[in-house]
């Protein structure tokens, strides 16, 4: 039950979010009412003429025409209206619902974000957002408009001659029910056939992804006899689906004439019987159209209605999304000790092991320290709660003089600039890439650290110079060069403490060796903590903390630590031992 | 256009008579049904106003005898359309799929394989499109909206102009909206696309978002942008009701005909008949204005797809040999005599990608006797891979030679030169298909019949891989999934091998795989790579100690040439090599990683 429940549109929340733009769609629902009777007045006033002419009532006639003119610019005016409203409602929800999902988005928490696929935040957002469009747009228009105007045709046929209309209404469940059984063996083809298509579908990426082997093995006429197999089978299905549809086609369009004729033979033996004006049997064969028509359209509309229904659910569960809290307090960082860790024991919602279990530590302004260990021993997780990401369970993190608890996160991370393993650029020019760094950072700030990253001169040999793109278009940049602009990026901020997540990982020697002489040459007073893979580079750290398995497992410098003898020095030496070997 | 629609219809051409005949039928048999209809009801009306119920019956016997007999031919001409297009859409995957497989390498270099893909379905289907819907509704269109047109000049050539004139008319108002429409269209496309790339890297720059506190600045953005959106999509969308009212104005015509037809009836009420047969078959000549501009938007955006589908289709595809003199003729030189040399031998070996200048290999000598392992050592992007690609003939060299056993790989068609390689990539090839039958495309065109059990068994117990798909449920009958998803890395890596172990050619060039394992799959299959490199002339890009230390020789490359080569100990002795800063930077991996 409560499963269902979850699975309903959340109709209340939409509503709300529209505010008064959905007085502008229930507008547009009311004209499409209007126009449903105006299409049956439009199908008697043909009748009322036909009637007149066959009268030779001449001055019924007129009258006749002027309103059927009248009628047709009504249906022409509510028509447009109906569809203009129904844009406006849809455009500005779209709008809405971009807006406010972004917002959410950006403020989401890092655990939701893990919840989340990307790919699926991303479908969400586009296929998902545009069938819950199409839907607004048109379907749901589509719908009503349909069902009005079958039910006022029908009561207006029904009142004119309920005879004839209840045996035009009875051959429909027949044509309905045959037209069930003849596709019945279409649609087992067509999964057949869909499935050799995707069988079809997957030689194809394997072909392509095995380009190479493919030529190295000689094995070109290998896949390409795997790929015919296939394509034999969807050849047969696709025949036989192919045959059964061209009978279902005939069959379709042949039915479609059981009702007309039912009405021209019946309704003209009426008419003849003087049962019925004549003009009424054209408004029939008019209006016969009307009703027919929910009956064949009925089940593609409910289908894209439920499609777009499905999909307004999934992009609007978007706006469930948990965000960081958005109050707390400025705390003051000008401290002896940046940050404390008293005996923290942390794990992440939902996971049975802890992550991080009674660690207790403190860095000092001006120190840089590191966090070295196997993946999946804490490192990351002490920056995310340095951070602010998420809360211990147990133990107490300081930051400056305030319990993190308190902070108020924007704030926190005033104090903090980051750079992590994945280079992450905005799909913007350089110069706003870096200055984005602080957002009231002025150009000189943004030009000093382009030039201390050491890529001033690769940006002046660009056509574009500072003004190219960057991000996922820019894909002129090598990740070495786009770690660089990040750390031009982090040093615009001006913050008092530097975390560098495995910032150096990816990248190979020089480029490595050049980031960090930068950080080595910040000056004094700059805290930095790095958390790295490899251990070389880090001689040069006041600091170096040992983690295993959430616990750290030694800590101290660089010497001490070798000295000692311990899990630091016995990694340490693995990867020097081809140097002490070779001197 | 006419171009590519001539290149389409090559596929057509053994299948033209069905299709036309389909076609064809399909138009007249939608005019027909229209036409009747358009008679019936005059008759009907006759009948009524005569109150002669013998003709009424006869009306409806007639209706019935020509809708069956539209029915049969609605048959067979439906069975002749659909199988000619089942047929082509055949032809042409076929035509595509195969040509993808010959072409050189260096096509799919050019076109990523997302863009190929997206090539052989989608616009695949817009071509089949084209042939299915397309033209089908053209001719539809045609016979329908000329038949009726001709009808009605024959039943009141007034009338006929007057309704030609007022579809016309409502055809010419449409123009400019239909003008604006494309353009407001493409607008919201690109305006779409534009917010979908500011949505992704909020999601894909989340964490920065948050760290660095740009929630407000990228919201901005975001509010700019959808509001843009937002105002041309209205647009569109008002363009488009616009357009779908005026389009209902044909209905004018049929309000027109009626009046004016019906002041004629109120003075002769036979004529009202034909007033009624004129006003159904007007319905055919309005669909022929109204529907015309968009079959032909519709037709010009699938030619666009049947273009994209073609160019793929007439590249040519890889020749028997590697051309001789090398590509460009400045560097072209007489083949010197080979020495008899027993092993491998190459010789100045240049080569540059299409398209670009920079040498990714530059002059590029070594010589491997039969039976030894030399490793290649170096930065990425210094040639180790690409050496392996012009090794493999996959590209044509620059200048240089390559000869194996003293035959040239000029001389050698390459089907034979390739033949006498195993090649094994970083990342285990495996497709989709029982073990047996990715073991047995370790034979040329993976011959059947070629794989005796025996065989099998051992190869696999020398990549150490027996036991454990022995322990499948199916053994060598079990199915893999696209890429060999259902088994771990290190399972897919041995099976790999045991199809390496199968090939048995002399030359092994192996490209090792950084490690992605843990360490005990890891020994395991190092011990099978060993195992592979006895006795073969083995040349292998390496990126662990243990590896170089094993090797006869190291080369170390940067920028495309070799520039340092020798024993690990001698490299190692030069007090500035770039080799040994390179192993003291510890960019060579430990066998037991530190992880």
């Amino acid at each position: 039950m409560s499963k269902k429940e979850k699975q309903a549109f959340p109709t209340s929340v939409f509503l709300k979010m529209a505010g008064t733009v959905k007085y502008v769609m229930g507008l547009a629902v009311g004209i499409v009412l209007v126009y449903s009777v105006l299409k049956v007045v439009e199908g008697h006033m043909l009748a009322r003429l036909v009637d007149t002419i066959v009268q030779q009532d001449s001055h019924g006639f007129l009258q006749a025409t002027i309103v059927i003119i009248s009628v047709f610019g009504a249906t022409l005016i509510s028509f447009f209206f109906a569809k203009f409203l129904a844009a406006q409602f849809s455009e500005r929800m779209n709008a809405k619902l971009q807006r406010a999902i972004s917002k959410k988005l950006s403020q989401a928490t890092d655990h939701a974000m893990h919840q989340n696929h990307s790919g699926d935040l991303m479908s969400r957002m586009s296929s998902d957002a545009n069938l819950f469009q199409e839907m607004l747009q048109q379907d749901l228009l589509l719908l009503i408009n349909g069902i009005t105007t079958a039910i006022v045709a029908l009561i207006y046929l029904l009142y004119h001659n309920w005879f004839l209309t209840l045996m035009v209404l009875a051959c429909l469940p027949v044509i309905l029910i045959a037209a069930v059984i003849l596709s019945r063996p279409v649609e087992k083809y067509t999964t057949q056939a869909q499935k050799d298509l995707g069988e079809i579908n997957t030689h194809a990426k394997e072909a392509l992804s095995g380009a190479e082997m493919i030529r190295a093995f000689n094995l070109q006429s290998f896949f390409l006899n795997r790929f015919l197999g296939s394509e034999a089978n969807w050849f047969r299905h696709t025949m036989k689906k192919g045959r059964q549809s061209v009978i279902l086609v005939v069959f379709g369009i042949l039915i479609t004439f059981v009702p007309f004729l039912v009405v021209f033979g019946l309704g003209g033996y009426l008419v003849i019987q003087g049962q019925l004006t004549i003009g009424i049997l054209f408004a029939f064969i008019q209006l016969l159209n009307y009703i027919a028509f929910p009956l064949q359209e009925l089940p593609t509309i409910l289908g894209k209605i439920k499609a777009g229904t499905a999909g307004g659910r999934r992009l609007m569960e978007l706006l469930d999304l948990s965000v960081e809290k958005q109050e707390g307090k400025k705390g003051h960082i000008d401290q002896p000790v940046l940050v404390r860790f008293d005996n923290v024991s942390f794990r992440y919602p939902g996971q049975k092991e802890l992550a991080l279990d009674g660690i207790s530590f403190s860095i000092e302004r001006g120190e840089k320290v590191a966090f070295v260990g196997p993946s999946g021993c804490g490192k990351s997780t002490i920056f995310k709660l340095i951070q602010g990401d998420y809360l211990p369970q147990n133990g107490k993190v300081t930051v400056g003089d305030t319990p993190l608890e308190l902070w108020s996160l924007t704030d926190l991370r005033d104090q903090t600039a980051v750079v992590v393993q994945e280079p992450f650029l905005f799909d913007t020019g350089i110069e706003e890439n870096v200055s984005l760094g602080r957002i009231d950072s002025v150009p000189e700030e943004v030009k000093t650290a382009i030039a201390e990253a050491q890529m001033d001169r690769f940006i002046q040999e660009l056509p574009d110079g500072m003004q190219t793109r960057a991000g996922e278009l820019g894909a002129r940049f090598s990740g070495g060069q786009r770690q660089r602009l990040c750390v031009a990026r982090a040093m615009v901020r001006n913050a008092p403490l530097i975390l560098m997540d495995e910032a150096t990982s990816a990248l190979d020697n020089d480029t490595e060796a050049q980031i960090l002489r930068i950080i080595r040459e910040l000056p004094k007073e700059r805290t930095v903590v790095m958390i790295a893979h490899r251990l070389s580079p880090l001689t040069f750290v006041d600091w170096i903390v040992v983690l295993d398995q959430g616990r750290i497992a030694e800590q101290g410098k660089h010497d001490e630590l070798l000295e000692k003898n311990g899990r630091y020095a016995s990694l340490f030496r693995a990867q020097m031992m081809e140097e002490a070997d070779a001197s | 256009m006419i171009r590519t629609l001539k290149s389409i219809f090559r596929f057509l051409k053994p299948y033209t008579v069905q299709y036309i005949f389909g076609v064809i039928g399909m138009g007249v048999i939608n005019f027909a049904l229209l036409a009747y209809m358009a008679f019936v009801l005059a008759d009907l009306t006759s009948s009524i106003v005569e109150l002669d119920q013998a003709l009424l019956i006869q009306t409806i016997l007639n209706a019935i005898i020509l809708i069956a007999l539209t029915g049969i031919l609605l048959w067979f001409s439906g069975i002749a359309l659909v199988s000619s297009l089942i047929k082509v859409e055949r032809d042409m995957r076929k035509a595509f799929f195969s040509r993808t497989l010959f072409v050189p390498l260096a096509v799919h270099h050019k076109y990523p394989s997302g863009e190929l893909l997206s090539r052989f379905n989608h616009d695949l289907n817009e071509s089949v499109a084209l042939f299915k819907n397309s033209f089908q509704s053209l001719a539809i269109m045609l016979f329908q909206g000329i038949g009726s047109s001709i009808t009605i000049f024959i039943l009141d050539w007034v009338l006929g102009l007057w309704i030609v004139g007022i579809c016309f008319g409502v055809f010419l108002l449409n123009v400019p909206i239909l003008r604006r429409l494309r353009k407001a269209s493409q607008k919201v496309q690109r305006e779409k696309a534009g917010f979908l790339r500011l949505y992704s890297q909020l999601v894909s720059g989340q964490r920065i978002i948050r760290y660095f506190n740009l929630a407000g600045w990228i919201y901005e953005r975001v509010f700019l942008q959808s509001e843009t959106l937002k105002k041309a999509g209205i647009r569109r969308n008002t363009l488009e009701a616009m357009r779908e009212a005026f389009s209902e104005m044909t209905f004018l015509g049929i309000i027109s005909i009626m009046i004016i037809g019906g002041y004629r009836a109120i003075e002769d009420p036979t004529t009202l008949p034909t007033i009624i047969a004129i006003v159904q078959l007007q319905n055919g000549v309005a669909y022929l204005f109204s529907g015309a501009s968009a079959i032909f938007a519709e037709i010009t955006k699938r030619l666009a797809g049947v273009e994209r589908l073609v160019e793929v289709m007439d590249i040519p595809e890889e020749p028997d040999m590697i051309p001789f003199p090398p590509v460009s003729p400045e560097h072209s030189a007489p083949i010197p005599a080979l020495p008899s040399h027993k092993g491998l031998f190459v010789r100045n070996l240049s080569f540059a990608y299409p398209d670009s200048s920079r040498l990714v290999l530059n002059k590029i000598s070594f010589e491997i006797a039969p039976g030894e392992t030399v490793a290649f050592v170096g930065p990425s992007g210094s040639g180790k891979t690409t050496l392996f690609k012009v090794l493999l003939g996959f590209f044509a060299p620059l200048e240089g030679h390559v000869a194996y056993s003293g035959r040239s790989i000029y001389h050698t068609i390459l089907k034979e030169w390739r033949a006498q390689f195993t090649y094994v990539p970083q990342d285990a090839f495996l497709f989709s298909g029982s073990i047996r039958k990715n073991l047995e495309a370790a034979f040329e065109d993976g011959s059947e019949g070629h794989l005796s059990d025996n065989r099998m068994k051992n190869a696999a117990r020398l990549a150490n891989a027996h036991t454990f798909i022995e322990d499948l449920e199916s053994k060598y009958d079990f199915v893999l999934e696209e890429g060999g998803n259902n088994l771990s890395g290190g399972q897919r890596q041995r099976i790999a091998l045991t199809r390496s172990f199968l090939r048995e050619a002399p030359i092994l060039l192996l490209d090792e795989a950084t490690s992605a394992l843990d360490s005990e799959s890891e020994r395991v299959v190092q011990e099978a790579v060993s195992r592979l490199m006895e006795g073969k002339t083995a040349l292998v890009i390496a990126h662990r100690l243990s590896t170089v230390r094993q090797a006869n020789c190291i080369y170390y490359m940067e920028d495309g040439m070799i520039i340092e080569q020798g024993t690990h100990e001698s490299l190692m002795n030069l007090s500035d090599g770039r080799y040994r800063s390179m192993v003291i930077a510890g960019e060579l991996e430990e066998v037991v990683s530190q992880d």
